[in-house]
């Protein structure tokens, strides 16, 4: 597992250098034969038994912000990368661009609210980041306009078997692909690490034009609405109930023949899974499948509650369940007749 | 030191009403520049250092700070809570905490996703009760560990920011502990001929309770009341007080006029930067319990710049803690040279 290195890096969407970087290693390391593309994919080539074309994809990139004014007074004004709730912004310790310059997004104290802006969150437009700088000059010599921010949240592991990391979605990917890469299967696949998926799935569409697969298995960090007062039929996907089986999202309806057929081999081969019931989000499947003349798709992911906030957290099971399934699935489709 | 002492003693716990459980952290750092240390019933911290005079001068600033009561254990381990102290709930959003049961446990507080949140419902200003701590075990393996009653805090380690600037939980009021341990230091190497007591009080977020008692058993004759105060952001009024620009020195009926020129005198004397801020009435600070100690005592209270109050991101300039600790050194210095009757007299 390769979580805890992969979601300490930063990698907002468009600036994915740390993890490309990371990843690059790993597969020198693995001794797997690799290439990047040119909008920065990582793609790495499996070599073995071969029936079909098969993808796995995983993207790098995460969710963060983006620096676009400093201020007279020296405080950094930003925008989000990708989907941010901002009420998950209020309080958070951030780090800026490649020099990793410290700051803070605050918010008013509490004793200076209105009754009606307790509780209340303020739209991105109304907050900043503050470095600690005393002027405009000092912050400019340290952060420009254009400086990709992360969220500064260590690895940590905690309760029955989970982690709270940033960026699970979808460095769990990332670190599933790590792992079946690392085991050298007799069958043939591509494990492609795909950048932009959070801005619109940019990179998965020149990553599946350049290698026209027969079967595109997308590896992702999902949805997981498993907290109190949220209904069972809205949960999406449990935590600790295994690997999430996708049948349809924003981005793409699955196959339904697939869908039966790899929850069938993961009975057969007893690795939990469950079925991710919400059809909100999207992924890099739904460029996949329209690539050239189409491609057959399937999602597996592990379920992260608070997905796209600094605090995500996910089970270890569910992740070792996906590393099982995803492994099976392309050893069965290599099988042949 | 100053910077050591502020992301060790941050890092701890000491919310209002369980200040008994890290004291050790202030003795370490006080020991050195104090004689005793005496607790009263409440549970303030005194560090007396004795003085060749009769007079006693009491320093006060509050080791409480806010934090996280658990009210209910619910299915799937997540737990209810209220504040202890006044916190906004959009600051707890996606914070990790420590949890302060039978043992110390990690948690997050985590919200529903953008897909079962209406736009409407978003729109809507959260209360505590919204918001749920997940610790990840189960409801029978949580309830072996934490009780009702068991405290949490927002977990954030210290960040040092550029310059002398730092952001951590709980600066409110450890900046003004800080204050107390700079003016130690200091009057360590000039010595002093009054009863200085350092004073580190409890339960100040929950309504200034530790100062009656502390106040009563020392019995001061001035008290010098150390806190934070509201620094400068972009979305503050351009006259309020900034960071690095000195303590702020508060004007209004709470606080004694002569002895608050005084101290003005002496730091525009000595070149202190100073700030000020008129506070009329109620000032939400050890001085109201102070003033009406016993037959009254003469306050002044003096505030180090603070951004983001009561969030786990508070900021200050480390400068103005050392100007303020130095300045109330010569302060101190300055009275024992003078005479106090005659200073106070109305």
């Amino acid at each position: 597992m390769f979580l805890k290195e992969l979601t300490e890096l930063s990698g907002v969407a468009g600036c994915e250098y740390e993890v490309r970087d990371y990843i690059k290693s790993k597969l020198r390391e693995i001794g797997c034969e690799f290439y990047v593309d040119k909008l920065g994919n990582v793609i790495a080539h499996n070599k073995g038994r071969k029936n079909k074309t098969i993808m796995v994809a995983a993207h790098m990139d995460e969710v963060g912000l983006i620096v676009k004014h400093i201020d007279s007074d020296g405080f950094i004004k930003f925008d989000a990368v990708g989907g941010i709730d901002q009420r998950v912004l209020n309080s958070k310790a951030v780090l800026i661009g490649e020099n990793k310059i410290a700051g803070v997004i605050g918010s008013k104290a509490v004793h200076l609210m209105t009754q009606e802006e307790r509780g209340k969150s303020l739209p991105i437009d109304k907050l900043y980041i503050d470095i600690g700088s005393t002027s405009k000059e000092e912050t400019e010599k340290l952060v420009s306009v254009g400086d990709y921010v992360s969220f500064k949240s260590d690895y940590v592991e905690f309760g029955n078997n989970l982690i709270k990391a940033k960026a699970l979605d979808d460095r769990a990917g990332c670190s599933v692909i790590l792992e079946l890469l690392s085991m050298k299967l007799d069958a043939d696949f591509y494990g492609v690490f795909t950048v932009m998926e959070e801005v619109g799935l940019r990179g998965a569409v020149t990553a599946a034009y350049q290698l026209e697969p027969d079967f595109g298995l997308v590896l992702e960090g999902t949805v997981c609405a498993d907290m109190p007062e949220v209904e069972d039929h809205n949960k999406s996907t449990i935590i600790g109930k295994g690997a999430a089986l996708s049948l349809m999202d924003n981005t793409t309806v699955y196959d339904i023949d697939i869908v039966r057929n790899i929850a069938k081999i993961a009975e057969e081969k007893n690795i939990q899974y469950q079925y991710r019931t919400s059809s909100a989000g999207g992924n890099d499947a739904g460029v996949i499948h329209k690539s050239k003349e189409g491609a057959k798709v399937m999602s597996i992911s592990v379920p992260c509650r608070y997905i796209h906030s600094p605090v995500s957290v996910a089970s270890k099971d569910d992740y070792n369940n996906v590393v099982k399934l995803a492994k099976e699935i392309i050893l069965e489709s290599q099988k042949g007749e | 030191m100053l910077k050591e002492f502020l992301f060790d003693i941050c890092s701890e716990q000491f919310v209002a009403g369980f200040e008994h459980l890290n004291g050790h952290i202030l003795t370490k750092y006080f020991e050195p520049y104090t004689d005793s240390l005496e607790k009263d019933n409440l549970g303030s911290y005194i560090f007396k250092a004795k003085g060749t005079n009769e007079r006693k001068i009491m320093l006060a600033a509050h080791i409480d700070e806010i934090g996280l009561m658990v009210t209910k254990i619910l299915e799937g381990g997540f737990l209810s809570f209220t504040s202890v102290g006044g916190i906004n709930p959009a600051s707890l959003v996606a914070q990790e905490v420590t949890i302060f049961g039978k043992e110390n446990i990690f948690g997050v507080i985590g919200i529903k996703p953008p897909h079962v949140t209406s736009e409407e419902e978003r729109k809507k200003p959260l209360k505590l009760k919204d918001l749920y701590i997940d610790t990840g075990y189960t409801k029978e393996e949580v309830e072996k560990i934490v009780k009702v009653g068991t405290i949490a805090t927002v977990k954030r380690e210290a960040i040092a920011l550029q310059g002398s600037r730092i952001s951590a939980k709980a600066l409110d009021d450890r900046a003004g502990v800080a204050v107390m341990l700079e003016t130690a230091k200091e009057l360590k190497k000039i010595s002093h001929k009054s009863n200085i007591y350092y004073t580190a009080t409890v339960q100040e977020e929950t309504g200034q309770r530790g100062a009656y008692a502390s106040g009563y058993k020392i019995n001061p004759d001035i008290a010098i009341v150390l806190e934070v105060g509201f620094g400068k952001t972009p979305d503050m009024p351009s006259h309020s007080p900034g960071l690095g620009k000195g303590p702020i020195v508060s004007y209004g009926g709470r606080f004694n006029p002569k002895l608050t020129k005084k101290f003005v005198e002496i730091c525009k004397k000595y070149n202190y930067p100073m700030q000020y801020e008129v506070v009329p009435a109620r000032t939400g600070t050890d001085a109201e319990a102070l003033q009406i100690n016993r037959e009254g005592v003469p306050c002044i209270l003096l505030s180090i710049p603070l951004r983001y109050m009561h969030t786990s991101v508070e900021t200050v300039d480390l400068a103005d803690i050392e100007i303020t600790g130095k300045a109330i050194a010569r302060f101190i210095n300055e009275l024992d040279n003078s005479d106090l009757e005659e200073i106070l007299c109305f």
